[in-house]
């Protein structure tokens, strides 16, 4: 498969590292960033495009599905997974309306890798 | 404190990963009984001493509460408790049985109503934590707590030495249309809290593998 890039969007440290293991190991040769909150990943996608964001929803400042819609403004090729422990349906939902992929927390990592691996 | 008890940076993260989870699902079951959505606030892990948990969390609620507590023996092993300020509690069960019931049946159904929400919102939680490290919680039955946060802490624990530390983390939910912000805590010893924290190593270890859950 074809090198792609992702970023990963956690305030979580293990989240990320958690994440990062698990596309580095389906995708060995893929290239992770990552940011902390939705500002810097805003940022990032300012200055290059990626093939996937991966998105927790409850993080300092602005929520996922807030940055997710600023996302699709900026870089609407970009795929865009919410990753999240609020499991609420309101949220699926508003994700779904979004057009943008759901996985909940804790992740399986089989989950991640079917998203990353869609066509 | 314990000898070799030890909350670093790192640990207090994937503590507050791992709690977000729980409480994520609580939040779900929550949502579903109430039809609306829940908000929740970042959790907060803290080491003091009993009295100090209960003043924190008597200034949070800004007044006497009414609350569910049970206890938990697994990776999480101590007093979990569902907490709302006493004022606003019948709010809430009023968010669950639904507006048209008349006040006073559920007066009289308050009780059970939140024994019930407390049950599934802290089991839900707890079994979450659990199912991350693949362990098995047992819970005592859920107990009506009503009175000050010192009551819901202190009592029944002095065989516990009631004034030693304690790892104290509590995250707060609200529901808008109701105003209610209501709180789940944990308390755990430090004995238990460091078996906690090998569970939490454990799980460091698996996700460096990039095995996910």
């Amino acid at each position: 498969m074809a090198q792609k890039t992702v970023l990963i969007v956690d305030d979580s440290k293990f989240a990320r590292l958690s994440l990062s293991s698990i596309v580095a190991r389906h995708f060995p040769d893929w290239i992770i960033g990552e940011a902390a909150n939705g500002a810097a990943a805003l940022c990032a996608l300012g200055e290059a495009a990626v093939d996937f964001v991966l998105l927790d929803f409850n993080m300092p400042g602005e929520d996922g599905l807030t940055v997710a819609q600023k996302m699709r403004e900026l870089r609407p090729d970009s795929r865009i997974a919410l990753v999240t422990a609020n499991v609420q349906d309101a949220i699926v939902q508003q994700a779904h309306a979004l057009g943008i992929g759901f996985i909940p927390k804790p992740v399986e990592a089989e989950m991640l890798r079917q998203f990353l691996a869609a066509p | 404190m314990t000898p070799g008890f030890d909350l670093n940076e790192d640990d207090q993260d994937i503590v507050t990963e791992v709690i977000n989870i729980g409480v994520g699902r609580a939040a779900a079951a929550l949502s579903r009984m109430i039809g609306e959505e829940v908000r929740m606030v970042a959790p907060s892990t803290e080491i003091l001493s009993r009295p100090a948990a209960a003043a924190l969390l008597g200034n949070l609620t800004n007044d006497k509460i009414m609350g569910v507590r049970q206890e938990f023996v697994g990776p999480l092993t101590g007093v979990a408790a569902l907490v709302f300020p006493e004022k606003r509690s019948l709010e809430i069960v009023r968010a669950v049985v639904g507006s048209d019931y008349p006040i006073e049946d559920i007066t009289e159904l308050e009780q059970e109503t939140l024994l019930e929400i407390g049950n599934i919102l802290l089991n839900n939680c707890l079994g979450t934590i659990s199912n991350i490290f693949q362990a098995r919680s047992t819970a005592s039955l859920p107990v009506l707590v009503q009175g000050t946060a010192e009551e819901l802490f202190c009592r029944d624990t002095e065989d516990q030495a009631g004034d030693g530390m304690v790892l104290f983390l509590h995250i707060g939910f609200s529901v808008r249309s109701r105003d209610v912000t209501g709180y789940l805590t944990f308390i755990l010893d430090l004995a238990t809290a460091e078996k906690f924290i090998g569970f939490i190593h454990a799980y460091l270890e698996t996700a460096q593998k990039g095995g996910g859950i």
